[in-house]
Protein backbone atom coordinates (compact mmCIF):
# COMPACT_ATOMS: atom_id res chain seq x y z
CA UNK A 1 0.00 0.00 0.00
CA UNK A 2 1.49 3.37 -1.04
CA UNK A 3 0.39 6.96 -0.40
CA UNK A 4 -2.68 8.08 -2.33
CA UNK A 5 -1.82 10.14 -5.40
CA UNK A 6 -2.69 13.83 -5.26
CA UNK A 7 -3.82 15.45 -8.52
CA UNK A 8 -2.09 18.62 -9.72
CA UNK A 9 -5.46 20.37 -9.78
CA UNK A 10 -6.21 19.64 -6.13
CA UNK A 11 -2.68 20.67 -5.18
CA UNK A 12 -3.20 23.93 -7.08
CA UNK A 13 -6.47 24.52 -5.26
CA UNK A 14 -4.70 23.79 -1.96
CA UNK A 15 -2.18 26.54 -2.71
CA UNK A 16 -5.11 28.98 -2.79
CA UNK A 17 -5.34 28.55 0.98
CA UNK A 18 -2.46 31.03 1.14
CA UNK A 19 -5.13 33.70 0.79
CA UNK A 20 -5.75 33.28 4.53
CA UNK A 21 -2.24 34.28 5.73
CA UNK A 22 -2.12 36.98 3.04
CA UNK A 23 -5.37 38.43 4.42
CA UNK A 24 -3.94 38.38 7.95
CA UNK A 25 -0.73 40.07 6.76
CA UNK A 26 -2.74 42.71 4.92
CA UNK A 27 -4.90 43.35 7.99
CA UNK A 28 -1.80 43.71 10.21
CA UNK A 29 -0.07 45.81 7.52
CA UNK A 30 2.94 43.51 7.73
CA UNK A 31 5.14 43.91 4.69
CA UNK A 32 5.73 40.20 4.31
CA UNK A 33 3.46 39.39 1.39
CA UNK A 34 6.18 39.76 -1.22
CA UNK A 35 8.54 37.52 0.78
CA UNK A 36 5.74 35.00 1.28
CA UNK A 37 4.94 34.83 -2.43
CA UNK A 38 8.62 34.59 -3.38
CA UNK A 39 9.19 31.86 -0.79
CA UNK A 40 6.20 29.83 -1.95
CA UNK A 41 7.19 30.25 -5.60
CA UNK A 42 10.73 29.13 -4.75
CA UNK A 43 9.39 26.15 -2.83
CA UNK A 44 7.16 25.06 -5.74
CA UNK A 45 9.94 25.39 -8.31
CA UNK A 46 12.60 23.77 -6.11
CA UNK A 47 10.39 20.84 -5.12
CA UNK A 48 9.27 20.34 -8.71
CA UNK A 49 12.92 20.11 -9.76
CA UNK A 50 13.75 17.87 -6.81
CA UNK A 51 10.89 15.57 -7.77
CA UNK A 52 12.32 15.23 -11.26
CA UNK A 53 16.01 14.81 -10.50
CA UNK A 54 15.55 12.68 -7.39
CA UNK A 55 13.72 10.30 -9.69
CA UNK A 56 16.82 10.19 -11.93
CA UNK A 57 19.24 9.94 -9.01
CA UNK A 58 17.28 7.08 -7.43
CA UNK A 59 17.21 5.27 -10.73
CA UNK A 60 20.92 5.86 -11.34
CA UNK A 61 21.87 5.03 -7.72
CA UNK A 62 25.54 5.81 -8.35
CA UNK A 63 27.67 6.48 -5.21
CA UNK A 64 29.55 9.34 -6.92
CA UNK A 65 26.36 11.04 -8.02
CA UNK A 66 24.94 10.59 -4.51
CA UNK A 67 28.06 12.09 -2.96
CA UNK A 68 27.98 14.96 -5.43
CA UNK A 69 24.36 15.63 -4.56
CA UNK A 70 25.17 15.72 -0.83
CA UNK A 71 28.07 18.08 -1.57
CA UNK A 72 25.76 20.44 -3.45
CA UNK A 73 23.35 20.33 -0.48
CA UNK A 74 26.19 21.27 1.87
CA UNK A 75 27.30 24.18 -0.33
CA UNK A 76 23.77 25.59 -0.53
CA UNK A 77 23.23 25.09 3.21
CA UNK A 78 26.49 26.88 3.98
CA UNK A 79 25.51 29.83 1.82
CA UNK A 80 22.06 29.98 3.46
CA UNK A 81 23.46 29.86 7.00
CA UNK A 82 25.80 32.77 6.35
CA UNK A 83 23.15 34.85 4.57
CA UNK A 84 20.51 34.26 7.25
CA UNK A 85 22.87 34.97 10.12
CA UNK A 86 23.98 38.20 8.47
CA UNK A 87 27.60 37.12 8.10
CA UNK A 88 29.82 37.95 5.18
CA UNK A 89 30.11 35.11 2.70
CA UNK A 90 33.70 35.80 1.65
CA UNK A 91 34.92 35.86 5.26
CA UNK A 92 33.22 32.71 6.53
CA UNK A 93 32.50 30.43 3.58
CA UNK A 94 35.73 28.47 3.77
CA UNK A 95 35.69 28.17 7.58
CA UNK A 96 32.03 27.20 7.89
CA UNK A 97 31.99 24.53 5.22
CA UNK A 98 34.11 22.00 7.18
CA UNK A 99 31.62 22.26 10.05
CA UNK A 100 28.91 20.88 7.75
CA UNK A 101 31.21 18.41 6.11
CA UNK A 102 32.52 16.88 9.35
CA UNK A 103 29.04 16.79 10.90
CA UNK A 104 27.45 15.09 7.93
CA UNK A 105 30.24 12.58 7.37
CA UNK A 106 30.17 11.71 11.09
CA UNK A 107 26.37 11.38 11.04
CA UNK A 108 26.48 9.12 7.98
CA UNK A 109 28.93 6.79 9.64
CA UNK A 110 26.80 6.60 12.78
CA UNK A 111 23.96 5.27 10.63
CA UNK A 112 26.10 2.24 9.91
CA UNK A 113 25.28 1.14 13.48
CA UNK A 114 21.76 0.37 12.29
CA UNK A 115 22.04 -0.05 8.51
CA UNK A 116 24.46 -2.06 6.44
CA UNK A 117 26.69 0.04 4.22
CA UNK A 118 25.08 -0.99 0.93
CA UNK A 119 21.62 -0.03 2.11
CA UNK A 120 22.49 3.28 3.73
CA UNK A 121 24.70 4.60 0.94
CA UNK A 122 22.04 3.88 -1.67
CA UNK A 123 20.34 7.01 -2.99
CA UNK A 124 16.96 6.08 -1.50
CA UNK A 125 18.36 6.22 2.06
CA UNK A 126 21.34 8.55 1.85
CA UNK A 127 19.70 11.51 0.15
CA UNK A 128 16.45 11.83 2.13
CA UNK A 129 18.17 11.19 5.48
CA UNK A 130 21.05 13.52 4.56
CA UNK A 131 18.55 16.17 3.51
CA UNK A 132 16.58 15.81 6.71
CA UNK A 133 19.68 16.20 8.88
CA UNK A 134 20.96 19.10 6.81
CA UNK A 135 17.62 20.89 6.90
CA UNK A 136 17.41 20.56 10.65
CA UNK A 137 20.95 21.59 11.53
CA UNK A 138 20.61 24.63 9.29
CA UNK A 139 18.37 26.43 11.77
CA UNK A 140 20.68 25.71 14.71
CA UNK A 141 23.68 27.02 12.80
CA UNK A 142 21.89 30.20 11.80
CA UNK A 143 20.80 30.89 15.39
CA UNK A 144 24.17 30.10 16.97
CA UNK A 145 26.29 32.11 14.52
CA UNK A 146 23.88 35.03 14.54
CA UNK A 147 23.71 35.12 18.33
CA UNK A 148 27.44 34.62 18.82
CA UNK A 149 28.68 37.36 16.49
CA UNK A 150 25.99 39.91 17.27
CA UNK A 151 26.51 39.37 20.98
CA UNK A 152 30.30 39.48 20.71
CA UNK A 153 30.40 42.69 18.69
CA UNK A 154 27.80 44.41 20.88
CA UNK A 155 29.63 43.39 24.01
CA UNK A 156 33.18 43.71 22.68
CA UNK A 157 34.12 45.83 25.70
CA UNK A 158 33.12 42.98 28.01
CA UNK A 159 35.28 40.59 25.99
CA UNK A 160 38.24 42.99 26.21
CA UNK A 161 37.56 43.48 29.92
CA UNK A 162 37.85 39.76 30.64
CA UNK A 163 41.01 39.47 28.56
CA UNK A 164 42.48 42.33 30.55
CA UNK A 165 41.55 40.46 33.74
CA UNK A 166 43.83 37.70 32.52
CA UNK A 167 41.47 35.50 30.51
CA UNK A 168 42.91 33.72 27.50
CA UNK A 169 41.07 34.20 24.21
CA UNK A 170 39.33 30.87 24.78
CA UNK A 171 38.34 31.76 28.35
CA UNK A 172 36.98 35.14 27.28
CA UNK A 173 34.99 33.65 24.39
CA UNK A 174 33.59 30.59 26.16
CA UNK A 175 30.62 32.39 27.81
CA UNK A 176 29.69 33.88 24.43
CA UNK A 177 29.83 30.42 22.84
CA UNK A 178 27.68 28.89 25.61
CA UNK A 179 25.17 31.70 25.27
CA UNK A 180 24.95 31.18 21.52
CA UNK A 181 24.54 27.41 21.73
CA UNK A 182 21.74 27.54 24.29
CA UNK A 183 19.06 29.12 22.05
CA UNK A 184 20.34 27.09 19.09
CA UNK A 185 19.91 23.72 20.79
CA UNK A 186 16.93 24.36 23.09
CA UNK A 187 14.27 24.06 20.32
CA UNK A 188 15.57 20.59 19.45
CA UNK A 189 15.28 19.51 23.07
CA UNK A 190 11.72 20.85 23.20
CA UNK A 191 10.88 18.97 20.00
CA UNK A 192 12.42 15.75 21.31
CA UNK A 193 10.56 16.09 24.63
CA UNK A 194 7.14 16.57 22.99
CA UNK A 195 7.64 14.07 20.19
CA UNK A 196 4.59 11.88 19.69
CA UNK A 197 2.66 13.80 22.32
CA UNK A 198 2.36 17.19 20.65
CA UNK A 199 3.73 16.50 17.21
CA UNK A 200 3.85 13.61 14.81
CA UNK A 201 6.99 14.37 12.86
CA UNK A 202 7.24 14.50 9.08
CA UNK A 203 9.33 11.40 8.59
CA UNK A 204 7.03 9.24 10.69
CA UNK A 205 3.91 10.64 9.04
CA UNK A 206 5.47 10.10 5.62
CA UNK A 207 6.33 6.51 6.36
CA UNK A 208 2.88 5.73 7.75
CA UNK A 209 1.27 7.36 4.70
CA UNK A 210 3.66 5.35 2.55
CA UNK A 211 2.36 2.12 4.08
CA UNK A 212 4.98 1.32 6.73
CA UNK A 213 3.80 -0.03 10.06
CA UNK A 214 3.74 2.52 12.92
CA UNK A 215 6.31 0.48 14.89
CA UNK A 216 8.83 0.68 12.03
CA UNK A 217 8.02 4.38 11.56
CA UNK A 218 8.68 4.99 15.26
CA UNK A 219 12.04 3.22 15.15
CA UNK A 220 13.13 5.38 12.22
CA UNK A 221 11.85 8.48 13.96
CA UNK A 222 13.79 7.78 17.15
CA UNK A 223 16.93 7.18 15.18
CA UNK A 224 16.54 10.33 13.12
CA UNK A 225 15.76 12.52 16.15
CA UNK A 226 18.91 11.38 17.91
CA UNK A 227 20.90 11.84 14.70
CA UNK A 228 19.52 15.36 14.28
CA UNK A 229 20.31 16.36 17.86
CA UNK A 230 23.83 14.92 17.73
CA UNK A 231 24.44 16.56 14.36
CA UNK A 232 23.07 19.90 15.58
CA UNK A 233 25.29 19.89 18.66
CA UNK A 234 28.36 19.09 16.55
CA UNK A 235 27.63 21.51 13.72
CA UNK A 236 26.71 24.49 15.92
CA UNK A 237 29.80 24.00 18.07
CA UNK A 238 32.15 23.42 15.14
CA UNK A 239 30.49 26.23 13.18
CA UNK A 240 31.42 28.76 15.85
CA UNK A 241 34.80 27.21 16.53
CA UNK A 242 35.91 27.21 12.89
CA UNK A 243 34.49 30.68 12.28
CA UNK A 244 36.85 32.10 14.90
CA UNK A 245 39.78 31.47 12.54
CA UNK A 246 38.89 34.23 10.07
CA UNK A 247 36.94 36.38 12.56
CA UNK A 248 39.45 36.86 15.37
CA UNK A 249 43.17 37.25 14.79
CA UNK A 250 46.12 36.12 16.93
CA UNK A 251 45.94 39.36 18.92
CA UNK A 252 42.29 38.66 19.83
CA UNK A 253 41.03 41.46 17.57
CA UNK A 254 37.59 40.97 16.05
CA UNK A 255 37.45 41.71 12.33
CA UNK A 256 35.33 44.73 11.56
CA UNK A 257 33.94 43.42 8.27
CA UNK A 258 32.25 40.24 9.45
CA UNK A 259 28.67 41.39 8.84
CA UNK A 260 26.86 42.05 5.60
CA UNK A 261 25.90 45.71 5.62
CA UNK A 262 22.31 45.68 6.96
CA UNK A 263 23.21 43.20 9.70
CA UNK A 264 26.12 45.38 10.80
CA UNK A 265 23.80 48.32 11.30
CA UNK A 266 21.44 46.18 13.38
CA UNK A 267 24.31 44.98 15.55
CA UNK A 268 25.54 48.54 16.07
CA UNK A 269 22.07 49.91 16.77
CA UNK A 270 21.40 47.36 19.46
CA UNK A 271 24.73 48.00 21.20
CA UNK A 272 23.36 50.17 23.96
CA UNK A 273 20.45 47.87 24.77
CA UNK A 274 22.71 44.94 25.52
CA UNK A 275 23.49 45.58 29.16
CA UNK A 276 19.80 45.41 29.99
CA UNK A 277 19.01 42.41 27.80
CA UNK A 278 18.25 39.56 30.21
CA UNK A 279 18.80 36.95 27.51
CA UNK A 280 22.42 37.99 27.30
CA UNK A 281 23.30 37.34 30.92
CA UNK A 282 26.69 35.82 31.68
CA UNK A 283 26.38 32.53 33.46
CA UNK A 284 28.01 32.77 36.85
CA UNK A 285 29.62 29.36 36.64
CA UNK A 286 32.63 29.68 34.42
CA UNK B 1 56.85 53.63 29.03
CA UNK B 2 54.31 53.51 26.15
CA UNK B 3 55.16 55.21 22.90
CA UNK B 4 52.67 55.63 20.10
CA UNK B 5 54.06 56.47 16.67
CA UNK B 6 51.96 57.56 13.69
CA UNK B 7 48.88 55.64 14.76
CA UNK B 8 46.03 55.60 12.25
CA UNK B 9 42.70 53.80 12.50
CA UNK B 10 40.24 53.63 9.62
CA UNK B 11 36.85 51.94 9.82
CA UNK B 12 34.69 51.47 6.73
CA UNK B 13 36.68 54.12 4.87
CA UNK B 14 36.23 56.65 7.70
CA UNK B 15 39.31 57.91 9.50
CA UNK B 16 38.84 57.45 13.26
CA UNK B 17 42.38 58.22 14.41
CA UNK B 18 44.84 60.21 12.35
CA UNK B 19 48.57 60.24 12.92
CA UNK B 20 48.55 59.97 16.70
CA UNK B 21 51.95 60.42 18.34
CA UNK B 22 52.01 60.09 22.08
CA UNK B 23 54.37 59.19 24.91
CA UNK B 24 52.88 57.89 28.13
CA UNK B 25 55.36 57.98 30.98
CA UNK B 26 55.35 55.71 34.01
CA UNK B 27 53.15 57.21 36.73
CA UNK B 28 51.29 59.55 34.35
CA UNK B 29 47.70 60.19 35.35
CA UNK B 30 46.15 61.22 32.07
CA UNK B 31 42.65 62.54 31.56
CA UNK B 32 41.52 62.01 27.97
CA UNK B 33 38.91 64.56 26.93
CA UNK B 34 37.01 65.34 23.77
CA UNK B 35 33.60 65.31 22.22
CA UNK B 36 31.81 62.08 21.50
CA UNK B 37 33.17 60.56 18.29
CA UNK B 38 36.56 62.24 18.63
CA UNK B 39 38.32 58.85 18.83
CA UNK B 40 39.01 58.54 22.57
CA UNK B 41 37.66 55.00 23.02
CA UNK B 42 39.29 53.84 19.80
CA UNK B 43 42.63 55.21 21.04
CA UNK B 44 42.34 53.22 24.28
CA UNK B 45 41.37 50.04 22.41
CA UNK B 46 44.26 50.61 20.01
CA UNK B 47 46.66 50.96 22.93
CA UNK B 48 45.50 47.50 24.04
CA UNK B 49 45.84 46.15 20.51
CA UNK B 50 42.13 45.53 20.04
CA UNK B 51 41.86 47.79 17.00
CA UNK B 52 43.27 47.24 13.55
CA UNK B 53 45.68 50.11 13.00
CA UNK B 54 48.73 51.26 11.15
CA UNK B 55 51.67 52.75 13.03
CA UNK B 56 53.65 51.48 15.96
CA UNK B 57 53.21 51.04 19.70
CA UNK B 58 56.26 50.49 21.88
CA UNK B 59 56.21 49.29 25.47
CA UNK B 60 59.40 50.00 27.47
CA UNK B 61 61.13 50.81 24.16
CA UNK B 62 60.21 47.45 22.60
CA UNK B 63 57.71 47.23 19.77
CA UNK B 64 54.68 45.18 20.77
CA UNK B 65 54.56 41.95 18.81
CA UNK B 66 52.32 38.89 18.87
CA UNK B 67 54.90 37.24 21.11
CA UNK B 68 54.99 39.87 23.87
CA UNK B 69 51.38 41.06 23.53
CA UNK B 70 50.09 38.80 26.31
CA UNK B 71 52.73 40.10 28.73
CA UNK B 72 51.90 43.69 27.81
CA UNK B 73 48.18 43.09 28.28
CA UNK B 74 48.81 41.51 31.67
CA UNK B 75 50.47 44.72 32.78
CA UNK B 76 47.32 46.60 31.83
CA UNK B 77 43.79 46.76 33.13
CA UNK B 78 40.91 47.92 30.96
CA UNK B 79 37.41 48.92 31.97
CA UNK B 80 34.96 49.91 29.23
CA UNK B 81 31.60 51.63 29.27
CA UNK B 82 29.62 48.37 29.21
CA UNK B 83 29.06 46.88 32.64
CA UNK B 84 29.59 43.10 32.47
CA UNK B 85 26.65 40.77 32.95
CA UNK B 86 26.86 38.15 35.65
CA UNK B 87 24.31 35.91 37.37
CA UNK B 88 25.88 34.86 40.68
CA UNK B 89 26.93 36.68 43.87
CA UNK B 90 29.27 39.66 44.20
CA UNK B 91 31.88 37.41 45.83
CA UNK B 92 31.74 35.06 42.82
CA UNK B 93 32.03 38.02 40.49
CA UNK B 94 35.16 39.26 42.26
CA UNK B 95 36.64 35.74 42.07
CA UNK B 96 36.34 35.53 38.25
CA UNK B 97 39.93 36.59 37.43
CA UNK B 98 41.38 33.97 39.78
CA UNK B 99 39.64 31.23 37.79
CA UNK B 100 41.61 32.14 34.68
CA UNK B 101 44.64 30.01 33.89
CA UNK B 102 46.96 33.05 33.82
CA UNK B 103 46.04 33.95 37.43
CA UNK B 104 45.98 30.39 38.80
CA UNK B 105 48.95 31.06 41.09
CA UNK B 106 47.33 34.20 42.51
CA UNK B 107 44.71 34.44 45.21
CA UNK B 108 42.47 37.28 46.24
CA UNK B 109 44.12 39.24 49.06
CA UNK B 110 41.45 39.40 51.83
CA UNK B 111 43.02 42.45 53.49
CA UNK B 112 43.18 44.34 50.21
CA UNK B 113 39.60 43.34 49.51
CA UNK B 114 38.46 44.72 52.87
CA UNK B 115 40.40 47.95 52.30
CA UNK B 116 38.98 48.45 48.83
CA UNK B 117 35.43 47.68 49.98
CA UNK B 118 35.81 50.41 52.57
CA UNK B 119 37.49 52.88 50.18
CA UNK B 120 34.77 52.40 47.58
CA UNK B 121 31.98 52.77 50.17
CA UNK B 122 30.81 49.16 50.20
CA UNK B 123 29.53 47.27 53.16
CA UNK B 124 31.09 43.83 53.61
CA UNK B 125 27.62 42.27 53.43
CA UNK B 126 27.53 43.33 49.75
CA UNK B 127 29.74 40.33 48.98
CA UNK B 128 26.85 37.94 49.56
CA UNK B 129 24.36 39.89 47.46
CA UNK B 130 23.36 38.84 43.97
CA UNK B 131 25.35 40.86 41.44
CA UNK B 132 22.22 41.42 39.37
CA UNK B 133 20.45 43.06 42.30
CA UNK B 134 23.03 45.86 42.51
CA UNK B 135 22.34 49.27 40.99
CA UNK B 136 24.25 50.48 37.93
CA UNK B 137 26.47 52.67 40.11
CA UNK B 138 27.23 49.83 42.51
CA UNK B 139 28.15 47.55 39.61
CA UNK B 140 30.43 50.22 38.22
CA UNK B 141 32.24 50.57 41.57
CA UNK B 142 32.46 46.80 41.83
CA UNK B 143 34.12 46.52 38.42
CA UNK B 144 36.66 49.14 39.53
CA UNK B 145 37.21 47.15 42.74
CA UNK B 146 37.71 43.92 40.78
CA UNK B 147 40.30 45.58 38.57
CA UNK B 148 42.09 47.28 41.49
CA UNK B 149 42.35 43.95 43.30
CA UNK B 150 44.59 42.76 40.47
CA UNK B 151 46.84 45.77 41.07
CA UNK B 152 47.94 46.33 37.47
CA UNK B 153 50.67 48.93 36.79
CA UNK B 154 48.68 50.48 33.91
CA UNK B 155 44.98 51.24 33.73
CA UNK B 156 43.00 52.20 30.65
CA UNK B 157 39.58 53.42 31.72
CA UNK B 158 36.64 54.47 29.57
CA UNK B 159 33.98 56.47 31.46
CA UNK B 160 34.28 54.29 34.56
CA UNK B 161 32.61 56.78 36.90
CA UNK B 162 29.75 57.85 34.61
CA UNK B 163 27.02 56.28 36.78
CA UNK B 164 28.41 57.42 40.18
CA UNK B 165 27.36 60.24 42.49
CA UNK B 166 29.85 62.90 43.59
CA UNK B 167 30.87 61.14 46.80
CA UNK B 168 31.58 57.86 45.04
CA UNK B 169 33.35 59.53 42.10
CA UNK B 170 35.75 61.19 44.57
CA UNK B 171 36.34 57.85 46.31
CA UNK B 172 36.84 55.91 43.06
CA UNK B 173 39.15 58.50 41.46
CA UNK B 174 41.25 58.64 44.63
CA UNK B 175 41.47 54.83 44.81
CA UNK B 176 42.57 54.62 41.17
CA UNK B 177 45.08 57.48 41.19
CA UNK B 178 46.56 57.24 44.71
CA UNK B 179 49.49 55.02 43.67
CA UNK B 180 52.33 57.22 42.36
CA UNK B 181 53.84 54.39 40.32
CA UNK B 182 50.61 53.49 38.58
CA UNK B 183 49.94 54.79 35.08
CA UNK B 184 46.35 55.79 34.33
CA UNK B 185 44.73 56.88 31.10
CA UNK B 186 41.10 57.73 31.73
CA UNK B 187 38.29 59.04 29.57
CA UNK B 188 35.97 61.02 31.84
CA UNK B 189 33.87 64.13 32.05
CA UNK B 190 33.87 64.63 35.82
CA UNK B 191 35.82 67.53 37.40
CA UNK B 192 37.11 65.11 40.08
CA UNK B 193 39.32 63.50 37.43
CA UNK B 194 40.79 66.87 36.45
CA UNK B 195 41.79 67.42 40.10
CA UNK B 196 43.62 64.11 40.36
CA UNK B 197 45.17 63.88 36.89
CA UNK B 198 48.63 65.20 36.12
CA UNK B 199 48.11 65.54 32.41
CA UNK B 200 45.16 66.41 30.20
CA UNK B 201 44.96 65.31 26.58
CA UNK B 202 42.20 66.67 24.40
CA UNK B 203 41.09 65.04 21.18
CA UNK B 204 39.02 66.29 18.26
CA UNK B 205 38.20 64.58 14.97
CA UNK B 206 40.65 61.75 15.57
CA UNK B 207 43.60 63.98 16.43
CA UNK B 208 45.27 65.13 19.63
CA UNK B 209 44.67 68.87 19.77
CA UNK B 210 45.94 69.61 23.26
CA UNK B 211 48.39 67.87 25.61
CA UNK B 212 48.92 69.73 28.87
CA UNK B 213 50.95 68.50 31.83
CA UNK B 214 50.21 70.00 35.25
CA UNK B 215 52.88 72.54 36.09
CA UNK B 216 54.07 72.59 32.48
CA UNK B 217 52.47 73.04 29.04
Amino acid sequence: MGAMKISYLSLGVYLLLLIVPIAILLYLKLKLIRSLLISVARMVVQLAFVGVYLGYIFELDNPFVNALWILVMMLVANQQVLRQSGLRFKVFFVSNFPAFFITLVFSFFTFLIVFDMGTFFSARYLIPIGGMIMGNILRGNIVSLDRFYHSLTRREEEYIYYISLGASRREALLPFISEALKPALSPYLATVATMGLVSLPGMMTGQILGGASPSVAIQYQMMIMIAIFVASAISTFLGILFSLVPAIDDCGRIRKDIFIEGAAKNAKGAKNKTAKDPTLQRDGKR
Amino acid sequence: MIQVEHLNVTKQETTILEDINLTIRKGDKILLKGESGSGKSTLIKSLLYFEHFTGRILFNDNPITRENLCLYRRQSGYIGQTIPNFTETVRDFLAIPYGFKANKDRAMDPQRLRDLLETLNFDESTLEKKYQELSGGEKQRLVILQMLLLDRPIYFLDEVTSALDKKNITAAVAAITNDKERTVLSIAHNPEWEEHCTRIIEMAKGKIVKDVTAGGN
